[in-house]
């Protein structure tokens, strides 16, 4: 495996990122262009970024999202967190397997459909549509990410370490927020972060469940571009990149560190010997 | 042999006083796991101030036995006593038992006087006391220049030793030690067992400790219980499991020893005599044996207690076997013969080396005289 990269495989990683990123790119490079006109290119420019900042509309929507992202996050954190505690830590019983089957499934259901489904609902319970159905929405769907996240990270979590909490003296509830909490927190925060951004570039599910006075940035952006794509999308889009990027990279940098650290204490219980030496 | 003196090795002898009330009673305790018993009907008595080990090969149940001492598992049947009060179901946060764990299971995020002061903070201690009791604690196991530290910072040994400080400090009735010296090397092995025994003493707590291996047994217990698959099949003092073991199976699990199985002829005035084929010879043993004669029994004799001799004993002599030496291993303090019989038996003898040795004296392939005194032998029935 120490060939290096020939010409061959170089050629096709170059092909296969230009793919996924060349058109981003050129969207954020478009964001700062002065002309009017998207498709032609008249000079650098923070213009549309100004502009943004004076479209009541655009900044309404981003309001809603921003709000949206944070509760949905949080909840779908706190729901999360307890269906992996459960997942690891009740060990068996009955229905566990379509327990974890239904915490899972909106990982693969396709967005339209649990759109359309929680839409059925809403009007059947007739609830009037607005930010809090679109909340639960995506409560709804990032929980099970979130869940991933936490379980991976339980599981790998030495028991006996709680367990002495409690034969210390520290009753389960306590043990939990004490001892468990400190110890998942990068995977907590990957996973909140995870969700964040999640419901931060919605479309669909947001769309199925939203009411007439809350539209979120992406929905804004979607109903602007049927009209023609304007640099000022081309600069809001590339905040939400920006954002999402940032989001992503904590949350993966965030499980890098808890996944070192689970292998270094790992090293250290499996070799003790070689820790023992410089007394 | 002098089993009472024995019995009083520690100073200590509760268990054999009648009088003497269990500290701990485990009465008729199973435990399953879906369909796997894990324990199966155990009954133990452990006595205040005692140091007791519960011996056994992995898989046979002593851990499971130890975490429903600690609470972390409930019995499916039975019950638990401690100090006189019913603990069968009562969780582990509310019993005055701390646990060593094996893996230490020190909280990773907190420094070495965290993890001491964490028990006392669940008690609700005032701030000074738990200051004064983690200082005390941390001087008792020596590491108070490591007070600030974070347990990956500290060695094997320096870990085991705040694991062992964090259950101490809360002064606890029972103090249970799951395999607390595996993780370390021997020979930090070996002077932390004597440690842990000054520690117990000097702190005068009832110690419970699971262990596979049998010379950390013996070194730290005043009483073994040995456990095969989920039941108890002998406790008593280090000394007597050694030289009166209750079964072939303990025998063979503390120490080496060579098993004849033979027959047996008569038992009069304290003295039985036993038939085995496989030695082609009798044995004269000291021993009240509880058999009908012409029942199967087996004879245990450790190689230790065998005498190996290049010249004939003497006419008349009792217990002894002949055979051609077929390996010698020479470990330094001891050597180790394996002597073939005539009957095709193979049999041990080790004797001290007392002398440095030049030249060894009995060489591959002599023809050797082993002999046991009366004494030597144990007969056991099953």
């Amino acid at each position: 495996m120490r060939q290096g990269l020939s010409a061959v495989t170089m050629t096709a990683l170059a092909l296969g990122y230009a793919f996924l990123y060349v058109p981003i790119l050129l969207l954020v490079a478009y964001s700062f262009n002065e002309s009017k006109l998207v498709t032609v290119w008249a000079g650098f420019s923070l213009r549309w970024y100004g502009a943004l900042f004076e479209n009541q509309q655009l900044l309404a929507a981003a309001w809603v999202t921003l709000r949206l992202a944070v509760i949905s996050a949080t909840g779908a954190l706190v729901l999360g967190t307890l269906a992996g505690v459960v997942l690891t830590r009740i060990g068996r019983f009955a229905g566990r397997t379509l327990f974890s089957g239904l915490v899972f499934a909106p990982l693969v259901m396709p967005e339209v459909i649990t759109g359309l489904s929680l839409l059925l609902l809403f009007v059947a319970l007739d609830w009037s549509r607005g930010p809090a159905t679109m909340a639960i929405a995506h409560i709804t769907f990032a929980t099970a990410y979130v869940a991933v996240v936490v379980q991976a990270r339980l599981a790998t979590l030495d028991r006996s370490i709680e367990e002495a909490a409690m034969d210390l003296g520290a009753r389960p509830a306590k043990t939990f927020f004490v001892i468990t909490v400190p110890m998942i927190a990068p995977g907590l925060l990957a996973g909140w972060l995870l969700a964040f951004t999640l419901s931060l570039d919605d479309l669909v599910i947001a769309s199925f469940t939203t009411g007439p006075e809350a539209t979120t940035l992406p929905m804004y952006i979607y109903s602007k571009v049927r009209l023609g794509v304007t640099p000022e999308i081309n600069a809001v889009s590339s905040i939400l990149i920006g954002l999402v990027a940032i989001g992503v990279l904590i949350a993966s940098v965030a499980l890098k560190v808890s996944e070192e650290r689970r292998q270094r204490d790992a090293q250290r219980a499996a070799a003790p010997r070689a820790a023992m030496v410089p007394r | 042999m002098s089993r009472d003196a024995e019995r009083l090795r520690r100073g200590r002898a509760a268990w054999a006083e009648l009088a003497a009330q269990p500290f701990i009673r485990v009465v008729g305790v199973s435990k399953s796991f879906g369909s796997y018993a894990a324990i199966d009907n155990v009954s133990l008595d452990i006595y205040r101030g005692e140091f007791f080990a519960l011996l056994g090969p992995s898989g046979c149940g002593k851990t499971t036995l130890l975490r429903m001492l600690a609470g972390l598992e409930f019995p499916t049947a039975g019950r638990i006593e401690i100090d006189g009060s019913d603990m069968t179901r009562v969780p582990p946060y509310e019993r005055p038992v701390n646990m060593m764990f094996q893996s230490y299971a020190l909280f990773p995020h907190m420094s070495v006087e965290q993890n001491v002061a964490f028990g006392l903070k669940q008690e609700g201690c005032p701030r000074s006391e738990i200051a004064r009791r983690v200082r005390e604690m941390l001087a008792l196991v020596q590491l108070e220049p490591f007070a600030k530290r974070r347990p990956h910072q500290l060695s094997g040994g320096q870990r085991q030793r705040v694991a062992l400080a964090r259950c101490l400090v809360k002064r606890p009735k029972m103090v249970l030690l799951d395999e607390p010296l595996a993780a370390l090397d021997k020979k930090l092995r070996e002077k932390t067992q004597f440690e842990l025994i000054n520690i117990q003493e000097q702190v005068g707590i009832t110690f419970v400790i699971v262990t596979h291996d049998q010379a950390e047994a013996m070194t730290v217990a005043s009483r073994i219980g040995v456990m095969e698959r989920g039941r108890i099949v002998q406790v008593a003092t280090p000394a007597e499991i050694y030289e009166a073991p209750a079964s072939r199976y303990v025998a063979e699990f503390i120490g080496d020893v060579n098993l004849f199985e033979g027959r047996l002829l008569d038992t009069a005035n304290g003295t039985a005599r036993i038939r085995c084929d496989d030695a082609a010879c009798d044995f004269l043993v000291e021993q009240t044996v509880n058999a009908e004669p012409g029942a199967t029994v087996w004879l245990a004799l450790r190689p230790e207690k065998l005498a190996i001799d290049l010249a004939s004993p003497e006419a008349g002599a009792v217990n002894q076997l002949s055979g051609t030496v077929l390996d010698i291993g020479y470990l330094g303090s001891l050597s180790v013969y394996h002597v073939q019989l005539a009957t095709g038996k193979q049999v041990t003898a080790v004797e001290t080396n007392r002398a440095r040795l030049v030249r060894r004296p009995i060489s591959w392939n002599d023809q050797v005289h082993l002999t046991a005194s009366p004494e030597a032998a144990v007969v056991l029935l099953r």
